[in-house]
């Protein structure tokens, strides 16, 4: 069976290397961005079955990054796992004052994240979403 | 006091027709009248009635005129005495004069010449009263004015003696007159030691000497005196120890002419040591607020530290050299930011004493440029040392200028990341040059990302950081701290996207007196405006 691809979008070169590795052992074919301009353009070409995304990065950032998958007809069906530092809450909250601001709803990622991540959490996580 | 009517007359005369006339024309003008035929009857209504005017006749047997004009007046009351003369008596008319009788007329007696002498009579008892009241008027208010005068200068004298302040007057040749209590208090002189026996250079430095000869002596009358302003300096006591003080002076003028000086001072070892208290205080509470943010910094590294081992177990397991390789540059990195991290808040949160000797900031330079040549080459960065030549050297706490350079060239590092910046390869200067208003200049330049307009402002104060996870916001603040110690500064220059330029200028000036210039740097900072961070 192909492995399944996994984008992993992280300015951080840790968060990169150990999301990478947890990927491939666990017998995922990671792809890796380390922006969101990146990352979108990766998500198009590759078409991964699902994206780990940052929620904190420099300029674009995470959040913008997010909406652009979410208002893409071709990209909006991938889950995101949304991994970040900020508390589930707050991000959340952000995603509503977002919204709200320019009137477009975006539907909640599939999974969010605190950081550092669990290996086990998250790859759990994982297979819940593409399960589904 | 005499009866305040004025209209009543005494008339002295052995002609009974003139009495009865006189009378007639004097009760007819309103006055109160008395009459009497020789000079003993006179004096003996007089004594009883003390009419304030009295007409008598010159010659009479018995006692004549001239004898009762004597004895009334010898009596001394204020009333007024005119003589009546017959035709040839001008030598006795001219001697009662002379026993200040107020007037004569003349035999035959005209009313008009009666009323006008008796009009002017009275005029000058009016005057005569009038002064005595004033003079016992003035009298009274003298006293008073005393009193008064007296009660302000006690007042003043007070105030002199329970002022805080020290307060030392000189006179215009500079020997003190007044030495108040907490001059004497901290001084440990007392006023019998000073007052006129030392002068103000006597306790004073040679800078309040220099201040009285240009400013508060009559050598330079014309002097503008510069109000406001005060000057820190040292008192000395009687054991012969310097104390600092802030100083204001004043030159007293009286009439344009210099009477002295007054000196104000305040004992500087108190405040000293509330500036030091409140620099370490804010130094604290800037720690003790941001211990979340520390706490955060802690767990991402920790993340960090977990994920590499994570990453070196796979490596084990699976016996794979690059997850190996990977994991532990993981875990490298993570123990690298946590002792950098403790490094930042030991220097923030320690009151170290900088020490300060003439070095060449060139060698600093190259031996950061030499010390942060691996990471550099890490990072695919080209750092260049790009020193001037022939530089003076300044005085500085060489491990502090280290400290920093290492500081700003890690940052522009940093800036320089290939996948934040899209360069193939950043390049890092490190230049030292010459600079118009100071001793020493030195550049970190780099073409990195550069820092937003917003973000200028907040570069250099607490825990500010745009590296996120990687910053713990506290280089740039310990890079301000050092500069100022310095009393140097430093500038930013940033465009973004193009690259930052950050410049340390340092002044110049002997080692010593950057030495023992801490307790100024604390002035410096307590009082003046801080350097500007992004300028």
């Amino acid at each position: 069976m192909k492995k399944k691809k996994i984008l992993v979008v992280d300015d951080e070169l840790d968060m990169r290397t150990f999301i990478t590795t947890l990927l491939e052992t666990s017998g995922y074919k990671p792809i890796i961005a380390v922006n969101g301009e990146e990352g979108i353009l990766k998500a198009r070409e590759k078409k991964p079955a699902a994206i780990i995304l940052d929620v904190m990065m420099p300029r674009e950032g995470g959040i913008q990054m997010y909406r652009e998958l979410k208002t893409d007809e071709e990209l909006k069906d991938i889950p995101v796992i949304m991994l970040s530092a900020i508390a589930k809450k707050t991000f959340f909250h952000s995603q509503q004052v977002l919204n709200t601001y320019r009137g477009q709803k975006v539907p909640e990622p599939a999974a969010y994240i605190e950081k550092p991540p669990e290996t086990e959490e998250l790859l759990q996580v994982l297979e819940q979403c593409i399960g589904c | 006091m005499a009866e305040t009517n004025l209209h009543r007359v005494l008339l002295v005369d052995d002609e009974e027709g003139i009495r009865k006339v006189v009378s007639i024309a004097l009760k007819d003008a309103g006055y109160e009248v008395w009459t009497a035929e020789n000079g003993e009857q006179g004096l003996d209504i007089f004594r009883r009635q003390q009419p304030p005017l009295v007409l008598t006749d010159i010659k009479m047997p018995g006692i004549d005129g001239i004898e009762v004009l004597r004895r009334i007046k010898a009596m001394e009351t204020d009333s007024e005495v005119i003589i009546i003369t017959g035709h040839g008596e001008m030598e006795l008319a001219i001697s009662a004069l002379q026993l200040e009788a107020s007037d004569f007329i003349t035999k035959p007696i005209h009313d008009e010449a009666l009323f006008i002498s008796l009009k002017r009579a009275e005029e000058k008892i009016f005057l005569k009263r009038q002064l005595r009241d004033y003079t016992e008027n003035l009298e009274q208010k003298v006293q008073e004015a005393t009193a008064e005068i007296q009660r302000i200068s006690d007042f003043q004298a007070n105030l002199i003696d329970n002022s805080l302040d020290g307060i030392v007057a000189g006179n215009k040749e500079g020997e003190i007159v007044i030495f108040n209590s907490s001059a004497q208090l901290l001084t440990g002189y007392s006023e019998e030691e000073v007052v006129d026996k030392l002068s103000l250079g006597d306790i004073y430095g040679p800078e309040v000497e220099e201040k009285w000869r240009t400013n508060w002596c009559e050598l330079n009358r014309n002097a503008v005196e510069e109000a406001g302003t005060y000057l820190d300096t040292t008192i000395r006591t009687r054991e012969g120890e310097q104390i600092p003080i802030r100083l204001t002076g004043v030159r007293l003028l009286q009439a344009d002419q210099v009477m002295g000086c007054v000196t104000f001072f305040q004992d500087l070892r108190d405040i000293r040591r509330l500036e030091k208290q409140l620099v370490q205080s804010e130094r604290m509470a800037a720690i003790g607020q941001t211990s979340a943010t520390i706490a955060h910094a802690i767990k991402n590294i920790v993340g960090g530290l977990k994920g590499g081992m994570f990453v070196v177990n796979k490596g084990f397991e699976l016996s794979n050299q690059d997850y190996l390789q990977n994991g532990w540059d993981m875990v490298q990195r993570n123990v690298s930011k946590i002792s950098s991290l403790a490094m930042d808040l030991l220097t923030y949160s320690k009151e170290r004493k900088p020490e300060y000797r003439l070095a060449q900031v060139n060698e600093v330079a190259g031996e950061v440029v030499d010390l942060m040549k691996a990471r550099a080459e890490e990072f695919k960065v080209n750092l260049i040392l790009d020193a001037t030549d022939g530089l003076e050297p300044v005085a500085m706490d060489v491990s502090g200028i280290h400290q920093c350079l290492v500081n700003l060239v890690s940052n522009a590092i940093d800036a320089c990341w290939p996948e934040i910046c899209g360069h193939e390869r950043g390049q890092v200067v490190v230049r030292t040059c010459r600079h118009p208003d100071w001793a020493v200049c030195v550049e970190v330049e780099d073409n990195g990302c550069g820092i937003e307009e917003g973000d200028k402002e907040k570069i250099f104060t607490t825990f500010f950081s745009t590296k996120g996870a990687d910053g713990t916001g506290l280089g740039l603040m310990n890079v301000q701290k050092i500069a100022r110690e310095h009393q140097g500064r430093m500038e930013v220059e940033s465009v973004l996207n193009k690259g930052s330029l950050f410049r340390l200028l340092l002044p110049s000036g002997p080692a010593e007196e950057r030495q023992n210039g801490s307790e100024s740097d604390l002035r410096e900072n307590a009082s003046l405006e801080p350097p500007s961070a992004g300028a």
